[in-house]
């Protein structure tokens, strides 16, 4: 039992210490901002991508990458406060 | 007198001598209260009985036994087995003392218990004792006497006997007085089993007798009726009671226990929990793990109490300080460890205040102690703080002892934290270099000790910090004499290789006219810092190797290569570094030279410190400027060492002779014919290790010999060694097998002498030899030869080798297991894998697990060296076989096979899947497990190779293992998945994962984001076009519009 738990731990631990790895008990919203987020550095990342969205929004490779980087601070908006969701989730936990 | 009487009496004689001891410890009066003797010994014929009375007295005779002759004194062998004396374990000493750890002596039992040392263990101890000198009982001498010839007398009116008193107990031998009424000890057993074995404590827990005295209040009442004690009563019982459950309790209870008690320690305040912890520390039976464990404690209620600890410093220091000088490694690193948590639970200021009245303590230990106690302070909270305080110590008018301490604080500062000294280098120098003018010579020492261990700490830097020492120590070196030149020198010493090379030269000629002239001292302790010194000026780059030469070399052999040198290892050690530094500077040929003729000394231990001197020289510096007149003295001075060394513990003269043969190479050659005879001649030596080393010296040279083109020479070595294979001793066996192995290797398979179809089947048998030296030779030997010469391995023996390996794959040693494996492997290629397989298949079925492990090893390498379609279709065969252990083999064989052969796997999956595919379906857990792993190193082979479909298809028999809970089994799923991604990329694993990740169940859950974090830590990047799409919520955007563009 204990070497069970302690393996999993283990591994949880390590990958706890990655940004962007998830839980059990993520929200949908945390989720994918850091969806957005990772797409939106990955679009960074490959200068192809720039180059596709500067063509499609009609601005320069510099500005689409400005944009980027900036929306990459909220890419979804602001936390929705949902409270039966987080009573439901309380409730949950206490399961 | 009669000879028999005649015989008696010398006996007696003899025992009296023998036994002096027993005689002598056995007081007269003793013997008083114990027998009752008629008459006073008187002269003539009737000496015999009273002779034989009193030899009763003192050398118990059993009597009783007859297979011992009834006047002849037993020896005390005889007399443990007459059991008179009761020996109750090895370490008894001839029945007088009984002696525990060896170092304690009977006088030394002797004295404590006068000075009534309230020691649980001497309380056993004494215990025992008295048991066994009880005065005798009128029963139990009336069955060990005869009944006629006695006669029982009334005690003289004048004797008082003084049973009660401690110090005739303690002079009083024991083992004499037989316990029990038939004189013998057999009916103690039954008690000491409750007296003095373990005990047993409350919560099941045992502990050693020695322990009990500080847990005596809760082993008495079972600790659960506390209501009528007082509240400090209770608190006391319940940090006794959690003490113990860390002491000697099961690793969850302590863990429990610790913790309690590391919660509750301000509450049970600082003198409860010292009063008891303290005391435990300085027990005489306190073992490693249990200090251990209190310091452990300690550090944790520190670090809770922190400054309530304040008034307890003193306590706790004294306790701890001895151990920094304990002669224990880990009881120092314990201790400083616990100091250095003190210092900083209690501040600076406590600790200094604490300590400050030891600084000059009359003692030289506990100035000592305290010199280090500080040191550990002051790397606990930084040598800044606690500077002032040195500078005052060590600049004290007061008194010496003060100012030897405060410098001696800076050495150990600079002993205990190295380099981390850098920073305040500068500061340290100049706080004691006052010391060095100092008019107390003790002082003059520790400040140039000091000097020293800054320089030594600083390595290679801070010179400059140094400036101000230089002119003290250059005329302290001219001024004094002995003890404090030395530390002077050896400050110098470790200051030369700081200096720039210019500098360094300048200096080292200094000191070197100081040191020349102590190279004739006869003090030990300032050879070896003059050793060390030249050691360090010779490596400075400054030094010219022609100074070197001219003013050091002549006086340093003629005072240093003597045979003295060679009898204390230190020295010997520090000569052979020495002179190896002086020839990195003036060159090998040179050194060699003058010792080199010292190799035919008469002193064994001499030639053996100028053989590792020329080994060591020669294997740094080559053979190149050895010139062609040294290099024939230099063999001949090797042989003659060779062949006279008697001593033969050490390997240095074979690693010499194996170190010059390597270095001269071919120029060896003119004396090979020499060194071969010597070689043969030991070889035929009566000593087993004459006849290793003989060996092993082969098998070092053989590729030297080859360069030489002596192949003859090898062929008959090869030979004689071949006649040697009957050999009984199993390390020079394994030697002889070694050389053969090392002359098969240069001469080849085909040119070998014997002719490896002779030498093969005299190397089967050896295989069964349990002595892991011989059997790891004689695989290495035989893989060696199926390897190259398969063609002289007729089938038959290749078989008969096959039977033997298997053996050998449950060997201890890892070598081994590896030698047998390839060996297969070779074998297999060799005589074709079918019959080999069909062995290792049958193997499959035993019940020995590590059997199989290694035979499934053996058929994936049997797989991988002749082709995996000569083995699977065998292999899918026997999984037909319903039996567990055979199923299990074979899968684990398939995952070892897929892991060896790689990306040939592609045209071999679909021919395993469908027995993959039934693996994965099994009720076994194990099987599952197994063809996960099986799955693992196949997707790893075919990754990129087109094989996506039958992947994909086992991924869907994988899969349901997602909630597998057993760790190996869930352990091989993962990695099956994290294998499968590869082949497969990311997406597809993705697909599978977003099924579960917001199921209503956790525990669903939980998995699910385990194999997704996997997945997103791997490969972050690939997955982001993968997300599924997500429709927008409120304010929420969860749309990537970018991904929607289209031009």
């Amino acid at each position: 039992m204990s070497e069970r738990e302690s393996l999993n731990s283990q591994l949880e631990h390590l990958q706890m210490r990655y940004v962007g790895t998830g839980h059990a008990d993520i929200s949908k919203h945390e989720w994918l901002t850091n969806q957005h987020r990772d797409s939106l550095s990955s679009f960074i990342g490959h200068s192809s991508f720039l180059s596709l969205f500067s063509i499609a929004e009609n601005e320069s490779v510099g500005r689409v990458r400005y944009n980027t980087l900036t929306k990459m601070i909220s890419p979804c908006g602001p936390t929705p406060k949902i409270k039966d969701t987080m009573d439901m989730e309380k409730e949950e936990k206490n399961i | 007198m009669t000879d028999q009487e005649d015989q008696t009496m010398s006996e007696w004689d003899d025992t009296t001598l023998n036994k002096a001891k027993v005689v002598e410890a056995t007081p007269r009066r003793n013997r008083w209260d114990e027998t009752p003797v008629s008459k006073p010994t008187t002269a003539g014929g009737i000496e015999e009985t009273p002779k034989r009375r009193s030899r009763w007295d003192e050398t118990p005779v059993n009597i009783n036994s007859g297979g011992l002759g009834g006047g002849v004194t037993p020896n005390y062998n005889a007399m443990s087995n007459g059991g008179v004396t009761p020996i109750y374990n090895n370490m008894m000493d001839g029945g007088v003392t009984p002696v525990y750890n060896g170092a304690v002596g009977g006088a030394m039992m002797g004295k404590n218990i006068l000075m009534q040392t309230p020691d649980p263990y001497q309380a056993q101890l004494q215990k025992e004792i008295d048991e066994r000198n009880r005065p005798w009982t009128d029963e139990e001498l009336d069955s060990i006497l005869p009944s006629e010839g006695y006669e029982i007398l009334q005690p003289p009116p004048n004797y008082r006997p003084v049973i009660a008193s401690k110090k005739l107990t303690a002079s009083t031998p024991m083992g004499v007085a037989g316990t029990s009424s038939g004189g013998f000890f057999i009916q103690e057993e039954q008690s000491r089993g409750q007296d003095f074995g373990i005990i047993d404590a409350p919560d099941g827990i045992t502990i050693k007798p020695e322990d009990k005295v500080y847990f005596e209040k809760i082993l008495q009442e079972g600790g659960d009726n506390d209501e009528h004690l007082s509240p400090e009563e209770q608190k006391e019982r319940r940090i006794m009671k959690l003490l113990l459950r860390i002491k000697n309790g099961t690793p969850p209870m302590r863990k429990q226990a610790l913790r309690q008690l590391t919660d509750k320690a301000r509450e049970f305040g600082p003198a409860p929990l010292f009063n008891q912890i303290l005391p435990l520390f300085t027990s005489t039976s306190l073992e490693d793990q249990e200090r251990h464990l209190l310091v452990k404690v300690i550090d944790r209620i520190l670090y809770k109490l922190d400054d309530l600890v304040r008034p307890y410093v003193r306590k706790i220091l004294s306790v701890i300080e001895p151990f920094l000088i304990d002669q224990n490694y880990y009881a120092r690193v314990e201790a400083r460890e616990i100091i250095s948590n003190l210092s900083k639970a209690a501040g600076l200021a406590s600790m200094t205040s604490t300590m400050r009245p030891d600084i000059d303590s009359p003692e030289e230990d506990i100035r000592n102690t305290t010199a280090r106690a500080f040191a550990v302070v002051a790397s606990a909270l930084g040598i800044p703080s606690l500077m002032p305080f040195l500078k005052a110590v060590c600049k004290s008018k007061k008194s010496w002892q003060a100012r030897h301490t405060g410098i001696k604080i800076v050495q150990q500062i600079a002993i205990l934290m190295g380099c981390a000294i850098l920073p305040h280098l500068k500061n340290l120098v100049v706080i004691v270099e006052h010391g060095l003018t100092d008019e107390q010579p003790k002082v003059r020492t520790i400040t140039a000790l000091a000097i020293s261990a800054l320089a030594e700490a600083a390595t290679p830097y801070g010179i400059e910090s140094f400036d101000s020492v230089l002119k003290p120590l250059w005329y302290g070196i001219r001024q004094y004499r002995e003890k404090g030149l030395a530390a002077f020198l050896k400050a110098i010493g470790y200051i030369i290789p700081l200096m720039e090379s210019s500098y360094a030269s300048y200096y080292t000629k200094e000191v070197m006219t100081i040191l020349v002239r102590e190279f004739k001292t006869n003090e030990d302790e300032m050879k070896k810092i003059v050793l060390k010194v030249v050691k360090q000026c010779v490596a400075t780059e400054g030094v010219e190797s022609s100074y070197v030469r001219e003013e050091i070399i002549p006086e340093f052999f003629k005072q240093f290569w003597v045979r003295r040198m060679a009898l204390d290892k230190r020295n010997y050690k520090l000569l052979v570094e020495t002179t190896l530094e002086i020839a990195n500077k003036v060159g090998g040929g040179e050194i060699i030279e003058r010792i080199v003729d010292d190799l035919k000394d008469e002193s064994e231990a001499y030639r053996r410190m100028v053989m590792e001197a020329i080994e060591k020289i020669v294997s740094t510096l080559g053979a190149s400027d050895i010139s062609p007149i040294l290099e024939e003295r230099l063999i001949d001075g090797i042989l003659y060492a060779f062949q006279e060394q008697t001593a033969d513990e050490t390997s240095i003269m074979l690693q010499g002779f194996g170190t010059v043969v390597l270095a001269l190479n071919t120029r060896i050659q003119p004396y090979l014919q020499q060194i071969a005879g010597t070689i043969k001649w030991r070889l035929n030596n009566k000593s087993a290790k004459v006849r290793q080393q003989a060996a092993d010296l082969i098998s070092r040279i053989a590729v030297v010999m080859m360069n030489c083109g002596e192949e003859q020479l090898l062929s008959h070595l090869g030979q004689i060694l071949y006649e040697y294979l009957g050999e009984e001793y199993p390390e020079v066996l394994g030697s002889i097998l070694g050389a053969l192995k090392a002359i098969v290797n240069v001469i080849g398979m085909t040119k070998m002498t014997p002719p490896i179809k002779d030498l093969l089947p005299r190397l089967t048998p050896i295989l069964k030899n349990r002595h892991e030296k011989v059997q790891e030779n004689c695989i290495d030997l035989v893989g060696r030869i199926a390897d190259r010469g398969s063609d002289f391995v007729s089938d038959r023996e290749g078989m008969r080798i096959c039977f033997e390996l298997l053996d050998m794959l449950k060997a201890h040693k890892k070598g081994i297991r590896r030698a047998a494996v390839n060996t297969f492997g070779y074998i297999a290629k060799a005589i074709g894998p079918q019959e080999v397989l069909a062995t290792l298949l049958n193997n499959l079925k035993v019940q020995d697990r590590q059997n199989r492990v290694c035979t499934t090893v053996a058929i994936a390498i049997v797989a991988e060296t002749c082709a995996p379609y000569t083995v699977l279709p065998g292999l899918i065969n026997e999984y037909r076989i319903p039996e567990l252990n055979v199923q299990n083999g074979v899968l684990k064989s398939l995952s070892f096979l897929f892991e060896y052969i790689g990306e040939m796997g592609k045209d071999y999956i679909y021919a395993v899947t469908t027995l993959l595919e039934d693996a994965l379906m099994d009720r076994d857990a194990v099987h599952r497990q197994t063809a996960c792993s099986a799955i693992k190193h196949i997707s790893l082979g075919v990754m990129g190779l087109g094989c996506e479909d039958s992947l994909t298809h086992l991924l869907n028999y994988v899969w349901p293992n997602v909630f597998e809970t057993s760790p190996h089994v869930i352990n091989a799923f993962l990695e099956a998945v994290e294998g499968l991604r590869f082949a497969l990329g990311p997406n597809t694993i993705l697909q599978y994962t977003l099924q579960g990740l917001f199921h209503p169940s956790r525990k669903v859950r939980n998995i699910y984001w385990k194999l997704y974090n996997m997945l997103y830590i791997s490969s972050q990047d690939a997955l982001t076009p993968c997300y599924p799409r997500t429709l927008d919520e409120n304010e929420n955007k969860y749309q990537r519009y970018e991904l929607d563009y289209v031009i």
